[in-house]
């Protein structure tokens, strides 16, 4: 006796199994084993689009680097995908499904940000989203989240965020923000894009960049703890439009707390075949 | 009417298909046009996503219908050069495929009439599903997303060749069209997308692929047991629930009910097309055309809008005031707009 006809049978059953599948994709298996570094990494993304109009998809690259890199946590900006205009991807979540690493997603699509994520080997504790100050701009946001990595690291706080680029004073808010953010927990890990370019269009020196300043005053630079310095030319690629700024460090790895960079273990991965960004990476040991 | 499996399954595939080509135009106009260059020509294929008007020229002078057969050929290698191609090439492919399809869709509306609802949540269903095998990234993130794709489409073709549709006869007039374009709108852009639907509040992924298949289930339930019928005089009320759901969807993030929203939303979407589709909605086939055009438009400068809200500082500034944080209410609007669609054959249930 038949129950169901051919029609009901097919429409349960790829329902049954897109759920099914969905459950099977969402399991993480736990790290518990010790550490004795770790590798942290921030990433701009570009809306998983390499730079310029060739519109290839870069996830693949992506995982790629991320894999043959070996980071433990990846703060990742421009990671908002769940748009027509990125043919609503669910990147981070494929990303972390890919690299079997735990992911927080990051402020809700209706905000319309532009994406903030996070990455870890380790589970992800508390994530919130924190609106950062952005009066006449595009909202922009930071991430907070713990981190328990095993021992002997323990339990660290990390921050990533993606700054203004057009207003400096409003840049400047943004970066008083994340300091105090910082500032709240004994052991943080402060990342991403913070734009540091605004004062160098004008002709500036990066050391002349308020927001630099600020941030440099109140944090620590991993780059330069590594051995990099702190004028290095390293992640952004402007477009040929705007040659005089050209590979400026706008990327950083900030930390407060009881962390030892290794020195000479930072790295500039990737290039513009993958996004309009370069990976920075940095080596930390407890 | 024709009502058989195979037909189902090829009208429900060229819908999801649909969808997707949709998605890759959206995606490579963006790129083309934002991510790099600048505002360009190939903005003007956006436009020939008004596929209604060469619909008009298509079964006028080709006269598509009686050829619906060589049309899914020609498609199926239009969807094989899509996916080895450059972007702009990718991108006058998917146009080029939408415009296909268009006839497809419509003869199937035409023979279906009501009934093409199941088509449609099989297509949402397969939409899905394939979403998700491909883990929520686009056809050409990767060697197995393009496999994923090839072996719908050759599905779609098989299904095509084995079960095609009958011949349509010459009527006095036909189903309306609009609110199906409207819905495949809402569908695309937000309903049938995982990511979307999981990120917009950032909810439980695999709880909203639960609920939007509960959703899609139901639908299929009342719609297959032609428990529809008796929920047809109730039809206000329908309207009314979906205007309610999918403002709750979209503006609030309510903690304990957030999951139920999204298969109710979903469940009123389908049922409010099953009235919104007219079995007299249209006159003659090329009013069809015409009609599609119109909807069409008003889908390009809805997708324009959403495109353009989270960028808003960089768009011109009238453009800039009216998406500026605004993407919650643009988004509210594609389901609003399609449920107004609907008005009419809710008016005609009651009268």
């Amino acid at each position: 006796m038949k129950i169901l006809n051919k029609q009901q049978s097919t429409i349960l059953l790829i329902i049954i199994l897109t759920i099914g599948l969905a459950f099977y994709q969402s399991y993480r298996p736990s790290h518990t084993e010790s550490v004795d570094t770790i590798k942290v990494m921030t990433y701009n993304v570009h809306l998983f689009t390499d730079m310029g109009s060739s519109g290839q998809n870069n996830l693949v690259e992506i995982a790629q680097l991320i894999k043959d890199a070996g980071a433990d946590i990846i703060g990742l900006q421009e990671s908002e995908g769940s748009r027509m205009a990125s043919s609503n991807q669910y990147g981070v979540k494929w990303l972390a499904d890919e690299l079997n690493m735990y992911y927080y997603f990051g402020p809700s699509t209706h905000l319309g940000v532009w994406g903030v994520s996070l990455l870890s080997r380790w589970e992800i504790l508390n994530p919130r989203v924190e609106l950062l100050p952005s009066e006449g701009t595009l909202q922009r946001v930071a991430i907070v989240a713990e981190i328990d990595i095993p021992s002997p690291f323990g339990k660290i706080s990390v921050i990533v965020t993606h700054l203004s680029f057009d207003l400096q004073e409003v840049q400047l808010a943004q970066a008083e923000k994340i300091v105090e953010l910082a500032k709240n927990n004994d052991k943080t890990i402060a990342m991403g894009d913070f734009n540091t370019v605004i004062a160098q269009l004008d002709g500036k020196s990066i050391n002349d960049d308020p927001t630099f300043v600020l941030l440099n005053n109140s944090l620590v630079d991993s780059w330069v703890e590594s051995g990099g310095a702190a004028d290095e030319n390293t992640s952004f690629h402007f477009s040929e439009a705007e040659p005089d700024i050209n590979n400026t460090r706008i990327d950083y790895i900030w930390y407060l707390g009881d962390f030892t960079v290794i020195i000479g273990n930072h790295q500039v991965l990737g290039d513009e075949s993958v996004s309009d960004h370069r990976a920075i990476l940095v080596e930390f040991t407890a | 009417m024709t009502e058989n499996y195979g037909n189902f399954m090829y009208s429900g595939l060229s819908i999801c298909l649909y969808m997707i080509m949709y998605e890759i135009v959206i995606h490579n106009i963006f790129v083309l046009n934002f991510g790099g260059g600048g505002l360009n020509s190939s903005v003007v294929l956006f436009l020939l996503t008004m596929t209604g008007f060469f619909y008009i020229g298509l079964h006028k002078f080709l006269r598509i219908h009686d050829k619906l057969v060589l049309n899914s050929i020609l498609c199926f290698f239009v969807f094989i050069i899509l996916l080895l191609s450059h972007p702009l090439i990718r991108l006058s492919m998917a146009v080029l495929a939408m415009i296909l399809l268009t006839p497809i869709i419509i003869h199937a509306l035409i023979l279906q009439s009501r009934r093409y609802v199941i088509s449609i949540i099989m297509g949402i269903s397969f939409k899905e599903f394939i979403v998700v095998v491909m883990n929520n990234v686009s056809i050409q993130a990767s060697t197995f997303t393009m496999l994923v794709f090839g072996v719908i489409c050759i599905i779609w073709l098989s299904f095509g060749l084995k079960y095609p549709l009958s011949l349509l006869d010459e009527k006095a007039s036909y189903p309306s069209i609009s609110a199906v374009y409207l819905f495949i709108h809402l569908e695309t852009f937000f309903l049938s997308s995982p990511s979307v639907q999981s990120t917009w509040f950032v909810r439980n992924y695999v709880f909203v692929i639960l609920m939007m298949g509960v959703g899609l289930l139901l639908a299929y339930f009342i719609i297959e047991t032609r428990m529809i019928e008796k929920l047809l005089r109730f039809s206000p009320i329908l309207l009314f629930s979906f205007l309610l759901f999918s403002f709750l969807l979209i503006y609030y993030d309510l903690s304990y009910v957030r999951y139920i929203i999204i298969s109710l939303t979903q469940l009123n979407a389908v049922l409010l097309l099953y009235i919104g589709i007219r079995e007299n909605g249209s006159g003659s086939i090329s009013r069809i055309g015409l009609k599609l055009g119109g909807i069409q438009f008003i889908c390009i400068i809805s997708s324009f809008l959403l495109v353009a809200a989270p960028f808003w500082t960089a768009m011109p500034g009238p453009v800039s005031t009216l998406v500026m944080y605004n993407d919650r209410l643009l988004m509210l609007l594609v389901g609003w707009i399609f449920a107004f669609s609907c008005v009419k054959g809710i008016k005609e249930e009651m009268n």
